[in-house]
């Protein structure tokens, strides 16, 4: 291509930055692509063709620009209350802050109870009233969330219910006693199986509610980020993940310490993940995450549960109890829902390159 | 855009095509048509058309009913107006 046309595509491509972030968004790529036939075209006239184009798009730019601004101002004034409350800079500390808020109340909440012995003051009533008063937060949490087009901290509110839903869907075709009922079959194969169902479950009603996304009016532009950026659906799934995590600590008592130690790689990975621009470093964000709020969970069934697990996998001389075997597993299946979105990545077609006019 | 999607590309270059060049839209002046157009909900925003890897804007523009609606009105209006100055022409030429 001519160096000319390519140095004024470049420039046009940061004179973008100068509209309005929204509508950037929205038309940056198109413009990109339109400004670039155009430029390609002229050059085939000669430099004066170049010229021309780029001095008409430097005359109409201000203009545009200005156009714009006052078109996105007269958007803001029309939305809403909840747009203003709910609807943040990428990587704000609002936005991280919403995002974080599932993992802060369903594990910091229970931590910080357990850690100041208040949940053996509390009455039980009490405790019972407290966690419905999170689920309600949560729940019309992300019922907003939906309302303002399913922004990115809204995700993880998403991922919990589809985990719980892929749970009693489950539980409702008896899958439960099937693989726990006195099928004789080894734990470690039972569990195995129901996890890998789960996933399969799991992953399946979340490609439904992509596909219905697109249907929708109000989630249609969920549908269209997603589909330029897959790893948002891992982001979903690391809320499903939660679920998972704070499952882990059922069976043990005083885990204070470690509900609140988990919260900190749990954290710092939607820091990470809502900040960080390339897809690749926001996945093994999530992915290391995972894996560190695993080590804590395993660190505190080793340590503190008062029952002893018996062995369910045997390699050798290792001997792996149910306890441990069951965060392994935990941990490969959150793993998986948080890797699985990347797949779909080669199911759509790559990025066209910008090409001379055909 | 009145009978097919078309992309901005393609809209640019028949604004020139149909001004015999003499409208050489910018791309800027194009997207604030195009933005208002859609705020006014005269035209949507749809998919394109085009095959993939065609380095083809991936979006394309169609006319609503409403557009083609006021479409229809405008050039109603715009028949009469000719109509009327033929009419004086004639008069004023017997």
């Amino acid at each position: 291509m001519n160096a000319s046309a390519n140095l004024i595509q470049q420039v046009y491509v940061h004179a973008l930055k100068l509209y309005p972030r929204a509508f950037r968004e929205e038309y940056a790529e198109e413009l990109c692509t339109v400004f670039n036939l155009v430029t390609e075209r002229a050059a085939q006239t000669g430099v004066l063709g170049l010229v021309k184009v780029a001095f008409r798009e430097l005359r109409d730019l201000p203009f545009a620009i200005i156009a714009a601004y006052v078109r996105e101002r007269r958007r803001m004034q029309m939305q809403n209350r909840l747009d203003r409350w709910f609807t943040h800079e990428p990587g704000s500390w609002q936005e991280i802050l919403l995002a974080a808020l599932p993992f802060l109340l369903l594990m910091g909440f229970p931590g910080i109870l357990t850690v100041f012995s208040l949940d053996k003051i509390i009455p039980a009533v009490i405790g019972l009233g407290l966690l419905g008063l999170i689920v309600v937060i949560l729940a019309t949490l992300g019922i907003i969330g939906l309302f303002v087009e399913l922004p990115r901290w809204a995700l993880p509110y998403a991922g919990m219910p589809l985990a719980l839903v892929a749970f009693v869907f489950m539980f409702a075709l008896g899958m439960r006693t099937l693989f726990f009922g006195d099928s004789g079959a080894p734990w470690a194969l039972r569990m195995s199986g129901f996890l890998a169902i789960f996933l399969i479950v799991v992953l399946g009603l979340t490609l439904l509610c992509v596909w219905l996304s697109k249907l929708l009016p109000l989630t249609r532009p969920f549908y269209e980020r997603v589909k330029a950026d897959w790893s948002l659906l891992s982001f979903t799934m690391y809320g499903g993940a939660l679920v998972f995590i704070a499952g882990m600590y059922e069976d043990i008592v005083g885990a204070g310490w470690h509900l609140l130690l988990t919260l900190i790689p749990l954290v710092l990975g939607i820091w990470v993940y809502l900040r960080e621009t390339r897809m690749s470093r926001r996945l093994w964000t999530l992915v290391l995450s995972v894996t560190a709020a695993m080590g804590i969970a395993l660190a505190a069934n080793l340590q503190l549960m008062d029952w002893v697990s018996p062995t369910a996998l045997q390699i050798g001389p290792l001997a792996l109890n149910r306890a441990v075997l069951s965060v392994i597993l935990t941990w490969l299946t959150c793993e998986t829902m948080i890797l699985a979105p990347l797949l779909l990545r080669f199911t759509t077609p790559p990025r066209r390159p910008i090409l001379a006019e055909s | 855009m009145a009978h097919t999607r078309k992309h901005g590309y393609a809209i640019l270059k028949d604004v020139e095509t149909l001004s015999e060049g003499k409208v050489q839209l910018s791309n800027g002046t194009l997207y604030g048509a195009l933005t208002r157009l859609q705020d006014q909900g005269l035209i949507a925003r749809v998919d394109s058309d085009e095959p993939e890897n065609t380095g083809r804007p991936r979006k394309a523009y169609r006319l609503t009913q409403d557009g083609l609606h006021v479409l229809n009105a405008e050039i109603g209006r715009l028949q009469n107006l000719v109509d009327t100055a033929r009419l004086h022409l004639a008069e004023e030429g017997t």
